[in-house]
């Protein structure tokens, strides 16, 4: 029986390592730092300082990155392929910042265009020219026309999951509860994880940086916003704490594990590629785990009481609700799916299941989208990790798990 | 008798802080605009309409290039920043500034403009008609002419480029003319900024709306905690003021939607402000509202504010010296303006923000957290930017102060105060308008006095 117990974890595990990377869909091959370094050697010199790399996001086939200098006039954005194509580059300037004033003829020679086919763009001091997909401001040549991808549109499984999250909130002061103390522990370690990890995880935000807007005050919204969410975690994990009332069985933790790194193969977790990126991915991504599974031992509570107005249809509700999520596999599907899971046992062992999910997704997730040695080989030990610990319980365990007070 | 002696006092320094503040030049703005257009030869006929234009960022970099009053003078008057667009029923267009000079008019277009001219006899036309309305015009030179044919009349445009003039070096004025027939129909000011200088103001906005959404995350979380709690006030039977908190979120969104905001911010923000107010009881660790105390508060806080651009100048930096002009038509805009960002922001900093954190922080460590947030929320573009936001800063801790000895309800009085007699100087000259400003604090200061005595 007890090796029968160690394949079915030594199945799961595999299974949980190999899905993310078999099913992986356009990992990057390189990090965003080494993308930065192509960019630098292959894009031709634009005759302004660029400043450092101040984020990079994960595109369809490859990394986009953006420079600014200190003085925040102006950004470079970069779109680097994972393929040997070309790499498109585009300067964006404030148009308050002084430059010449070229006439038509002077733009359409510099950028080698017919002159009759110039618009012109007056500025507070420069004169900006636009030559079909060539664009002059004041003299400089900005590159090609480049944006970041448009955002997904509205995503409805983030509602319902900020919705529950309320709920769960509401639950976890209404119902009769005993608090545990490690767990809150554990989620006030890993927020100061995260807040520590914060402001060498500024690069995630790279949308946020613009021309005009100095690169110090992006950095400091993005701690400061940060550190204020981290800081209503905190007094969450104080108002609404965790109630753990048992340790769920091995093969219950097994399986939430498993399903948290399928997950990622339905849909990775967002900035999970940008985040492996940064210096401080090796704090940041288990401590983000961490987070992410306190807020669906949140959710799901709320979901619990929401779905158990339904008696005996509990379960069949809450598996039309998890197909619905897979069919319709937006950013906070995957979340959805596991809150779903999560809500399906008891409400003493959400935390370690919705920890387990949460880890399984996050690393998963990383596994899926990455694929430089730096960033696979730490999250593929994330993965593992948590596997010695369930392999132990599934050797000491009897099937049923052992219950025990907290 | 002391007590008397300090209200006398306060009200003699919110008189001070409103005497002689405002906007000039929207009385006068008609008659000046219909004299100029006498000297294009049109009468101008029927009821004008006066409309405020305001080019804020213009303003402030113009403020930002001189130091001083003077820069604030140029916005109001060769700058063109802040100006008065004035309409005739009866046909006709003129733009004058604050004070007083001429900065666009459009005549109608006579039934007989004259034959048409060759494009030197237009221009010597056109330059003819400048000294009458261009003060200096002897510094600008024609730098760009064109014509054109429309139906039968020839049309010519001359452009003059004036150099800086009164303005700042690198700064330049430059004046549009327009010729129909033989007659002058329009003539327009422009002005083309250092872009250094507006650079910096524009750059200082641009970052200040950037830590802006700072404090919008802290607040939505602060709405969270808000319904949080009073969901659970409610599951519990616990005493929420649901009268006291429609009554405000009433008065909050008509505010809103009175002073054109439309409908769905004036919803929401009543909205948040009610369940702001209905769940104040149950965070007890709030200390009990004694309102008239928020006055004096007010008052002082207001001063020191004052003082902060002159100090900030001294040592080197820049910051404008009042809040962005505001285009608004009737006095008690004003005061409906400071008292919505009163009613809404102070139950959310000083209460919400306050009962939620205080438990984990205590009331000191909660305010500094309800300082930090409202002092993203309203700074002023200014170099360096944390100097403006720490002036910013000092209006929080004001309003602190005001809920330390107060309550919520200190505070919201002590803000609306304070806002109301900073603001004076954003709005036209005139006695209503100050005495917006003022009666508040003397009624509020005289219960005061009353209410101690008895």
């Amino acid at each position: 029986m007890r090796l029968l117990r160690a394949a079915l974890v030594v199945m799961l595990a595999a299974a949980a390592l190999l899905a993310p990377v078999r099913w992986a869909k356009h990992p990057a091959a390189v990090s965003p730092r080494e993308a930065a370094a192509r960019a630098e050697a292959e894009v031709p010199a634009l005759g302004v300082v660029w400043g450092k790399v101040r984020g990079w996001e994960r595109g369809e086939g490859g990394w986009w990155l953006l420079w600014q200098p200190a003085h925040g006039a102006w950004t470079v954005l970069v779109s680097v392929p994972d393929s040997q194509g070309p790499v498109a580059h585009r300067l964006s300037v404030v148009p308050w910042l002084p430059g010449a004033r070229l006439s038509r003829e002077a733009a359409g020679l510099l950028v080698g265009a017919s002159a009759d086919d110039g618009v012109p763009f007056e500025r507070v001091g420069r004169r900006d020219w636009r030559f079909g997909e060539n664009v002059l401001a004041g003299a400089v040549a900005t590159g090609a026309v480049l944006g970041f991808p448009p955002r997904p549109a509205a995503d409805p499984w983030l509602a319902a999951v900020a919705g529950l999250l309320l709920g769960g909130a509401v639950v976890r002061r209404v119902l009769p509860t005993v608090p545990s103390a490690p767990w809150r522990r554990v989620t006030i370690v890993a927020a100061v994880g995260v807040a520590a990890a914060l402001p060498s995880s500024i690069p995630v935000a790279v949308r946020l940086f613009q021309a005009g807007v100095r690169p110090w005050v992006t950095g400091l919204a993005v701690v400061s916003a940060g550190l204020l969410v981290l800081g209503a975690v905190v007094a969450g994990a104080f108002h609404y704490p965790v109630v753990s009332l048992a340790t769920p069985p091995w093969w219950a933790g097994g399986c939430a594990l498993t399903l948290g790194a399928l997950l990622a193969t339905v849909r990775p977790m967002p900035l999970a590629a940008e985040l492996a990126g940064c210096r401080v991915a090796i704090v940041a991504l288990p401590a983000a785990s961490l987070l992410l599974g306190w807020g669906t031992a949140l959710a799901a509570d709320g979901l619990r009481e929401v779905t158990a107005l339904a008696k005996g249809g509990r379960r069949v509700i809450l598996a039309l609700l998890a197909a619905a999520a897979v069919a319709a596999p937006t950013a906070s599907a995957p979340v959805t799916v596991g809150l779903c899971g999560v809500a399906g046992r008891a409400r003493g062992e959400g935390a370690w299941l919705g920890a387990a999910v949460a880890w399984g997704w996050v690393m998963g997730s990383t596994l899926a989208t990455c694929a430089w040695p730096a960033a696979v080989w730490p999250a593929a030990a994330f993965l593992l990790a948590p596997w010695a610990l369930i392999a132990a319980q599934a050797l000491a365990q009897g099937e049923g798990g052992a219950e025990r007070p907290a | 008798m002391l007590r008397l002696a300090g209200a006398a006092a306060c009200l003699a320094a919110a008189v001070l802080l409103v005497r002689g503040r405002g906007v000039p030049g929207r009385e006068e703005a008609p008659l000046r605009a219909a004299r100029a257009l006498r000297m294009l030869h049109f009468e101008v006929v029927g009821e004008a309409e006066v409309r405020a234009e305001v080019d804020q960022a213009m303003a402030w970099a113009l403020e930002r290039s001189s130091s001083g009053r003077a820069g604030a003078e140029l916005a109001r008057g060769e700058g063109g920043a802040i100006r008065y667009r004035v309409r005739w029923s009866g046909g006709g267009e003129a733009v004058v500034t604050a004070n007083g000079t001429i900065w666009a008019l459009r005549r109608p277009l006579p039934t007989d403009p004259g034959p048409d001219l060759f494009p030197a006899a237009a221009a010597q036309a056109a330059a003819a008609a400048l000294p009458l309305l261009l003060p200096g015009w002897e510094a600008f030179q024609v730098r760009r002419a064109e014509s054109v044919r429309e139906e039968e009349r020839l049309w010519h445009r001359f452009r003059w480029s004036g150099g800086a003039g009164p303005l700042p070096v690198g700064w330049e004025r430059e004046v549009e003319v327009e010729v129909a027939g033989s007659t002058v129909v329009s003539l327009l000011r422009r002005v083309r900024p250092y872009g250094t200088d507006l650079g910096v103001v524009a750059g200082r906005t641009a970052e200040l709306r950037r830590l802006r959404g700072v404090a919008a995350v802290a607040l939505a979380l602060v709405v969270v905690g808000i319904l949080l709690a009073g969901t659970e006030g409610l599951a519990f039977h616990e005493r929420l003021a649901l009268g006291r908190g429609a009554a405000v979120g009433a008065v909050v969104g008509l505010l809103e939607a009175v002073q054109g905001q439309g409908l769905g911010p004036a919803v929401l923000l009543g909205a948040v402000a009610a369940a702001a107010v209905a769940v104040m009881p149950v965070w007890t660790s709030l200390p009990p509202s004694r309102w008239p105390r928020g006055v004096p508060v007010g008052v002082a806080t207001a001063v020191l504010v004052t003082l902060a651009p002159t100090l900030l100048a001294w040592s080197g930096g820049f910051m404008p010296e009042g809040p962005a002009v505001a285009v608004a038509d009737r006095p008690w805009d004003l005061a409906g303006r400071a008292w919505r960002t009163a009613l809404v922001e102070e139950p959310l900093l000083r209460g919400a923000l306050l009962g939620l954190a205080a438990p984990l922080f205590g009331f000191w460590g909660s305010s500094l957290v309800g300082v930090f947030v409202g002092s993203l929320l309203h700074p002023l573009p200014g170099v360096p930017l944390p100097a403006t936001v720490a002036v910013a800063g000092l209006l929080q801790v004001g309003m602190v102060v005001a809920a330390r000895v107060g309550g919520v309800g200190a505070a919201v009085v002590a803000r609306a105060v304070c806002e109301t007699l900073l603001r004076r100087s954003a709005y036209p000259v005139g006695v209503w308008w100050s005495l917006v400003a003022i009666v508040p604090v003397g009624l509020g200061l005289a219960l005061g006095v009353w209410r101690r005595e008895q």
